[in-house]
């Protein structure tokens, strides 16, 4: 079973902690960011494949830190987590191109499905693009 | 006076300018509205059927009037013909015995007499002698009760004045035994002799004065003769006996018409007076009218009129009663139903404050929910996790399944349990699970309070907790959205009775607004403050983008929001301006385009009568 690299960006401490040691317990690989300016940092020290990020947070609208994230890294999923619907304003832009949206509370169960579906298309996408470059390499030699 | 009662009349009149709150209700008001609409319009009414019956009646007056003169002028007229018919005739006869008998003749005394007799035969007692008179003035033949033979009348002014004319009607004078008489005379020439005669019949003026009697007259009105110096001929019931001078100032000039006058007679009334002059003679005809027109006529036509006219206040009465009544109701109705939209708006308004309300309830809900669910969760992992066989949820007494091998699952939940690490984890998760609930009861407790606080009514408050709650309801979205929240609060407010829950109403709507003109980073200022030592000042200043001018006199409306469709009722503010004029106080704005708005909202220290 293939080890699943997540990023929990969410403010509440308590949450994100539980939830954390949870998937963890499960052979989840888990790293944490508890406020809006840390998701980017933490990020680039941890290399995740899939982000679970709360909407909801101040500091730094969701939109920005969507978008930063995926400026540092495309083939990361994203799946937005909140306690709100997600009919507010900013996020009609993300909203496309967000992987899933959870509701809170979230049962673990939606969770981890959610994570094995965003992983494994994340895995198309870089496969594919691996295949793309071992052609190349394939073509360049000769 | 009049000014006073239209003024009251107004007031109870149905106002079209109320706002929102006031009510209506009492029936007296109703009541109140329907009399004085009835009164006003019959008023109206009869003001203009009063005019109507005044100038009826001196129309009917002056038609009277016209009727009066016009009977006078033709009675006049005829008894004028008559008195000259009279004359006339008697002129002829005379006439006639002049020509058919020679003077000679006539001196004769026994001819004299035949013809005398002959008159006499023909117009009765009337004529009361006959005499023969030269040109010297001397009577030389009568006939005739008074010895009036051998008479020189040469003196006498009528024979001065026969001489210039050829007959002649003479005043009416005492005659013999004080009856009065007038003279006629005719002259006739003697060419042969270049000289003249006279014959001369005198006449009993009774005839005439009977004459005169018969003219249809009135109790106060009088018709007689006077001669061309206003000497009574005739005996006049108002202006002295007979042979008085008339007392008055002015006698008309006639020709043979009549003229009419209005004059001042003796006391208060004045009369109609007609004169005509009779032709032949030296006499004015005249009439004096002292009786009113037709009393009798003016009165029953007032007092058909008087029947009309309260015939019509009843009918005016009861129509405009009627209408008034269908209007007052009308405006019941619609007074009613506008109350009933009204309420149903702060209704709805409510809903939807609870709405939004309910929406971040849910979400700060949602949050420790999450947590206890995972606490919970991590909990039941941990102990499924450590064990070899999952726990099954039967009691411990049954002997679950499953464990036949000695592994006996108490004791390996006994080992586990008292391994410190778990239990000092165990209680770390049981205490996140229960912070997260007080999180919760915080929550809904405010919840509850402010539902309770929808319906209460005046109760003492403190305006900074009042203010401190709303705040608290807030808190969330105003962290979020990089809000910094500024108190200002006044330490020493005195305590405010007022309706604490609308009033908090009024704050969410406010500060609500405020934060959605920030959207993002700013400031909201909220400060208390005493004006006075009767009103305190809550205001709300946010750094956000501001009113434009020309909209800050609208934003009270009802409707009106500068949101995009779907967003907001537009009704927060016209409901809030709503609310504080209910409780006696005030809600203001100020604001810079682009710059800041500034709200403002004064209570005063006890709502009291203003509700």
């Amino acid at each position: 079973m293939p080890t699943i690299k997540v990023l929990i960006v969410d403010d509440e401490r308590d949450f994100a902690i539980a939830l954390s040691e949870r998937l963890m317990l499960r052979g989840y690989e888990v790293s944490t960011a508890f406020a809006a300016e840390d998701a980017l940092p933490a990020a680039v020290s941890a290399r995740p494949e899939v982000v679970l990020l709360d909407m909801k947070m101040p500091g730094m609208d969701c939109s920005r830190i969507f978008n930063e994230l995926k400026g540092f890294d495309d083939t990361m999923e994203i799946i937005i987590i909140s306690g709100r619907l997600a009919d507010e304003n900013g996020l009609e832009d993300i909203k496309n191109r967000a992987f899933d949206y959870i509701l809170k509370p979230a049962e673990l169960a939606e969770v981890e499905s959610k994570l094995g579906k965003a992983w494994a298309v994340r895995r198309e996408k870089t496969d594919g693009k691996s295949a793309e470059k071992t052609d190349d390499k394939s073509r360049g030699t000769a | 006076m009049i000014k006073k009662t239209l003024h009251d009349i107004g007031k109870n009149l149905p106002s079209f300018n109320r706002g929102l709150g006031q009510k209506t209700s009492d029936a007296s008001g109703y009541t109140r509205m329907k009399v004085s609409l009835t009164l006003l319009m019959a008023a109206i009414s009869l003001f203009f059927l009063f005019i109507v019956i005044l100038t009826s009646r001196i129309w009917l007056k002056n038609l009277l009037k016209e009727d009066k003169r016009t009977q006078l002028t033709w009675q006049m007229e005829s008894t004028k013909f008559s008195i000259e018919t009279f004359i006339n005739v008697k002129l002829s006869a005379l006439n006639f015995i002049a020509n058919e008998r020679s003077y000679n003749d006539l001196l004769n005394r026994d001819t004299l007499y035949e013809c005398f007799e002959n008159f006499r035969r023909n117009f009765g007692d009337v004529i009361v002698d006959l005499g023969v008179i030269d040109s010297e003035g001397i009577m030389r033949a009568y006939a005739g009760p008074y010895n009036l033979a051998g008479r020189n009348y040469i003196e006498h002014d009528w024979f001065q004045k026969i001489t210039l004319k050829e007959f002649y009607v003479s005043d009416v004078f005492m005659g013999y035994r004080k009856i009065p008489h007038f003279a006629i005379a005719v002259k006739k020439r003697l060419p042969k002799r270049n000289d003249f005669w006279v014959l001369r019949a005198t006449i009993d003026m009774e005839r005439l004065s009977r004459l005169l009697s018969t003219v249809r007259l009135k109790e106060n009105d009088d018709v007689f003769i006077i001669n061309s110096e206003g000497i009574l001929q005739t005996p006049s019931r108002t202006h002295g006996g007979e042979f008085l001078k008339l007392n008055m100032q002015k006698i008309p000039r006639t020709q043979s018409a009549v003229t009419l006058m209005e004059a001042e007679g003796a006391g208060a009334s004045s009369s109609l007076m007609g004169f005509s002059s009779i032709e032949k003679t030296p006499w004015t005809l005249v009439a004096d009218i002292r009786s009113k027109e037709d009393a009798a006529i003016t009165r029953s036509f007032i007092n058909e009129l008087l029947v009309v006219f309260i015939l019509c206040i009843l009918i005016v009465i009861a129509i405009t009663l009627r209408m008034a009544h269908v209007m007052v109701n009308r405006i019941k109705e619609a007074d009613y139903r506008r109350e009933i939209a009204f309420s149903e708006i702060e209704h709805s308004n409510k809903l939807a404050s609870i709405g939004r309300l309910s929406a971040g309830v849910a979400h700060e809900i949602n949050n420790p929910l999450s947590i206890i669910n995972q606490n919970a969760g991590l909990m039941k992992d941990l102990i499924e996790m450590s064990l070899p066989h999952p726990l099954t949820p039967s009691h411990s007494g049954e002997g679950a399944g499953g464990e036949a091998e000695g592994d006996d699952p108490r004791e390996q939940f006994k080992t586990l349990i008292d391994d410190i690490r778990t239990r000092e984890k165990f209680i770390a998760i049981t205490n996140g699970i229960l912070d997260a609930v007080n999180r919760c009861r915080t929550i809904t407790h405010r919840l509850l309070g402010f539902a309770r606080r929808m319906d209460v009514t005046a109760e003492p408050a403190d305006i900074n907790d009042t203010v401190l709650e709303v705040i608290g309801f807030l808190e969330k979205e105003i962290i979020f959205r990089d809000i910094h929240l500024v108190k200002n609060f006044h330490e020493l407010l005195p305590v405010v009775t007022t309706d604490k829950g609308q009033l908090q109403q009024v704050l969410l709507n406010i500060i609500n607004n405020a934060v959605d003109a920030i959207s993002r980073g700013g400031v909201i200022e909220v400060s208390t403050a005493l004006k006075d030592e009767h009103t305190v000042i809550i205001s709300v200043r946010d750094d956000g983008q501001g009113i434009p001018a020309k909209q800050l006199n609208h934003i009270f409306e009802p409707f009106f929001t500068t949101k995009e469709k779907g967003k907001g009722t537009g009704l927060g503010l016209f409901i809030s301006y709503g609310i504080m004029e209910k409780l006696g106080g005030r809600l203001l704005v100020e604001s810079e385009e682009g710059k800041w708005t500034l709200f403002t909202i004064e209570l005063p220290t006890s709502t009291g009568n203003h509700r």
